[in-house]
């Protein structure tokens, strides 16, 4: 097993081996990890086009499979937005780590001399990116098609919370997956039932959000979102080290 | 094969006996509920699986947890001798859970919180098995086990909370009664006792299948290594 | 299937909800039962076989 120790950097900086440089060598691993996956996305494009050609592919058929008119419209909006979500959400993060792995990145990156968890940080936070840049493309599309006005500074930050938790577990998971043989099958599977309280709780905001309901009838969802981002967040960051051991 | 423990025979006994009694309470001594029949029997049982599964569900977390902190593989056997048995409870939980709802709320089914997060459980422990089964490397599968096992198990109490908000803020109504009442009894002391009774049972029976599931899984290792012996020899 | 009075009519459940859970403990029973032959099964044969290859 690797040993996560800075000592390229006692090498070159015998000095200054103190928290802060070990800090921001530990943010300068994530940063370069999220701009490596957004730069390689920039030029590819591959892992964009698909996850938002899935979403607009499952807008499409949820119009045919349910009766969105006018009246139903508004009940059905958030149900159809978070299912659309979780599945091209799950294409994002499969993608992700098999490229990763295919690729060889993983030993690489498992090389770098600073701790596990910065890589859990930065493939997460890159996730985080590519599913809420889908996210955003989708909202218009879906307000145009069916003249509902998503662009709400709450049903935003629902969005932005629920994303922030399906991401940090799905990160988790997709890292374990992509290491078996059941692979692409694998991660909806042990992502689905771990993460249904966020789909609940950020389905049943929106919702309360569009049809303007009161605010002490959505604090219990937000309140459980954020307590579920938190507590997977530490979770994660725990047991990331025990996932990418060789 | 190793043979058995005497202390392990002596449970055996012990535990069928324990199940006897435990059945004659719950389907003679209890008082027959009023409103709901004979059907309310079920319940006693009912709960007391459903503890053991989560019950389960916890040992395979904790089991997990100190595999992944000492490596010592004996506690990766403990973890999927328990999740099989809390497989197969749980489920237990779930059909007798709709075999009362049917006559009481007139549905096989009740989104009720319990009932969901058991299901839930379920798929999570479904989950797991299917993680184990498609990692090549034994420690890789048992260190996988051990994390998703974690993060399940964590996600269980949070997923109840969800649905029961859900439920608080939506109630469903199904029939006539309050489906929040499912298991919030008013029992009289004799059903009271056929309810502790049954739940210090099923823990024994948990106990005793753990342990004899622990032994096949050290059988199945010792199979094992005669065959790559032999496909070496 | 009409109901008209519950104390009565609920037996049948009790019975099915009785025979699922003991049915299902004693499902994990015999497959513990099953397994355990087969698994010894296997040993003696296994075992034989490096006895054979020894001698």
């Amino acid at each position: 097993m690797l040993d996560a120790t800075p000592s390229m950097e006692a090498i070159e900086q015998p000095a200054v081996i103190n928290r802060g440089s070990r800090f921001s060598g530990y943010l300068r691993a994530i940063s370069a990890i999220v701009w490596k996956d957004l730069t390689a996305e920039l030029r590819s494009r591959e892992l964009l086009s698909a996850m938002l050609v899935f979403a607009l592919l499952v807008i499409l058929i949820f119009n045919f499979a349910l009766e969105l008119d006018i009246r139903t419209r508004e009940t059905v909006t958030s149900g159809v937005l978070w299912v659309t979500f979780a599945f091209s959400g799950t294409l994002g993060l499969n993608r992700s780590m098999a490229v990763e792995k295919d690729r060889g990145c993983l030993d690489g990156l498992l090389l770098a001399p600073v701790d596990r968890s910065a890589l859990y940080f930065g493939k997460a936070l890159g996730n985080l990116i590519f599913m809420l840049i889908v996210e955003a493309i989708v909202l218009p599309v879906y307000s145009v098609l069916y003249d509902v006005n998503l662009f709400r500074p709450g049903l935003m930050a629902v969005i932005l919370l629920g994303s922030v938790g399906y991401v940090a577990v799905g990160t988790l998971l997709s890292t374990m997956a992509v290491q078996a043989r059941t692979r692409d099958v694998l991660l909806p599977i042990l992502l689905f039932p771990v993460v249904l309280p966020v789909l609940v709780a950020a389905l049943r905001a929106c919702n309360g959000f569009l049809q303007g309901f009161e605010m002490v009838e959505i604090w219990p969802w937000i309140n459980l979102l954020i307590a579920y981002d938190v507590i997977f967040i530490a979770v994660a960051f725990m047991v990331f080290d025990y996932v990418v051991e060789e | 094969m190793e043979p058995i423990p005497k202390t392990l025979k002596a449970l055996n006994w012990i535990t069928s006996a324990l199940l006897v009694v435990a059945l004659y309470l719950v389907l003679f001594y209890a008082p027959r509920e009023a409103v709901m029949g004979d059907v309310q029997r079920v319940f006693y049982f009912h709960v007391s699986v459903g503890w053991v599964g989560g019950l389960a569900f916890l040992v395979t977390a904790i089991a997990g947890g100190v595999y992944l902190a000492r490596g010592d593989h004996r506690w990766d056997q403990i973890a999927l001798a328990s999740v099989e048995i809390g497989l197969f409870f749980t489920l237990a939980n779930i059909i007798s859970g709709s075999v009362w709802a049917r006559p009481i709320w007139n549905t096989w089914w009740t989104w009720d919180p319990r009932l969901v997060t058991a299901s839930v459980m379920e798929l999570v422990y479904i989950a797991y098995l299917l993680l184990r089964q498609g990692v090549e490397d034994p420690d890789r599968r048992a260190r996988f086990g051990a994390v998703y096992s974690i993060v399940g198990f964590i996600s269980v109490p949070i997923t109840f909370l969800s649905i029961r908000i859900f439920r608080t803020i939506h109630p469903v109504v199904i029939g006539s009664g309050d489906p929040a009442a499912m298991g919030s009894l008013n029992m009289d002391p004799k059903m009271r006792v056929a309810f502790f009774f049954s739940l210090f049972t099923f823990t024994l029976i948990y106990v005793t299948l753990l342990w004899h599931r622990l032994r096949l899984q050290r059988l199945a290792e010792r199979v094992e290594q005669a065959k790559r012996k032999v496909l070496s020899a | 299937m009409l109901f008209q009075e519950a104390s009565v009519n609920t037996f049948n459940y009790m019975l099915l909800g009785f025979s699922a859970i003991l049915g299902i403990m004693a499902l994990f029973l015999i497959s513990l039962v099953v397994r355990f032959r087969n698994l010894c099964r296997d040993l003696e044969q296994l075992e034989g076989n490096d006895v054979n290859e020894r001698t």
